[in-house]
C-alpha cells in the first residue's frame, strides 16, 4: 500500500510531515489494521501509482 | 588564659542531595545540584527597661526557631520537575489516529508520561545531603521532614542550562529538628 500523509504523524518518536512523498506502510511502522484507522480518520491516503502508457490508469487517489 | 585552636576545619562546598517524598521508601538523588543553603532563624522576645530616657533591653529569650534550605538542580528530569510543578507524574495512553500533545496524531497505542501540575500541592519529604570525601571530614546534613516548594520559576527557553529552583520549610518530627553529622574521611 501506497500512502500520502495529510497530518503530521508521529512514527517512532519523530514526527513525519504532510506532504506530497509517497511512503510504503513499513516506512510509518504501519500495518493495514491501523492504516486503515488512519485513512478513515482522513489523517492519511491511499494512493495508486500509475505507470505512463498504462492503458488502464487507475486514478484513484 | 588563651588557648590555640587547633581544630579548623574546612570544606569545599560539594556533595549530592537526596529526596525521600512521604510515602516513598527509597532514597533518590536530585542529581547535578548548582546551590545548596541551609538558614536556621531564631525570633526573640526582649524584655526593655525604660528607667532612663535611653531603653535599654535587659533580657531576651527566643519564641521561635525556623529552619530553611534551598538547592537548585540543572538534572531537569520529571522527578524534579513534577516537584517543581506541585504536580503528579501520569501515565496518559493514546490510541491510532489520537491527536497527540504535540499535534501529531498517534500511529500506534503510545503512552506518555505527563505532569499534573496541582495535583500535589503540599510536597513532604526528607532530604539528605551527603558532602564530598575531599576534606578530612564529610558533612551529612539531614532534614528529617520539610515542605518542599518551587523557588524560582523555571524558564523554558534559556541562554544557559536551565535550573530547577526548591525551598524548603523544615518541620520539626519525632528525630529532631534537622542534624548535621560530621564523618570523618580516611586518608
Amino acid at each position: 500500500m501506497k500512502i500520502k500523509v495529510l497530518k503530521p504523524l508521529h512514527v517512532n518518536g519523530k514526527t513525519v510531515k504532510a506532504g506530497d512523498r509517497v511512503y510504503n506502510l513499513e516506512d510509518l511502522e504501519l500495518d493495514e489494521k491501523r492504516a486503515k484507522i488512519l485513512i478513515e480518520a482522513k489523517v492519511i491516503k491511499q494512493i495508486t501509482i500509475t505507470t505512463k502508457g498504462d492503458k488502464n490508469v487507475n486514478k484513484k487517489q | 588564659m588563651l588557648t590555640k585552636n587547633n581544630n579548623i576545619e574546612r570544606y569545599i562546598g560539594g556533595g549530592k542531595i537526596y529526596i525521600k517524598l512521604k510515602g516513598e521508601t527509597e532514597w533518590r538523588e536530585v542529581g547535578e545540584i548548582q546551590k545548596a543553603t541551609v538558614r536556621g532563624e531564631v525570633e526573640t522576645v526582649e524584655a526593655i527597661n525604660y528607667d532612663s530616657c535611653m531603653a535599654i533591653t535587659s533580657a531576651r529569650a527566643p519564641k521561635k526557631f525556623t529552619g530553611s534550605a534551598e538547592f537548585s538542580t540543572n538534572n531537569i528530569n520529571i522527578e524534579n520537575m513534577a516537584i517543581a510543578m506541585l504536580g503528579k507524574i501520569e501515565d496518559v495512553t493514546f490510541n491510532t489516529g489520537d491527536t497527540l500533545p504535540d499535534n501529531t496524531t498517534a500511529t500506534k497505542e503510545i503512552t506518555i508520561k505527563c505532569i499534573k501540575a496541582g495535583k500535589s500541592p503540599i510536597i513532604e519529604g526528607s532530604l539528605k545531603f551527603i558532602g564530598d570525601e575531599c576534606g578530612d571530614v564529610k558533612p551529612v546534613f539531614d532534614i528529617h521532614n520539610a515542605i518542599i516548594t518551587p523557588a524560582e520559576p523555571f524558564d523554558y527557553i534559556a541562554q544557559e542550562f536551565q535550573q530547577l529552583g526548591f525551598k524548603a520549610e523544615i518541620l520539626k518530627t519525632q528525630k529532631g529538628y534537622y542534624d548535621e553529622y560530621r564523618m570523618a574521611v580516611s586518608k
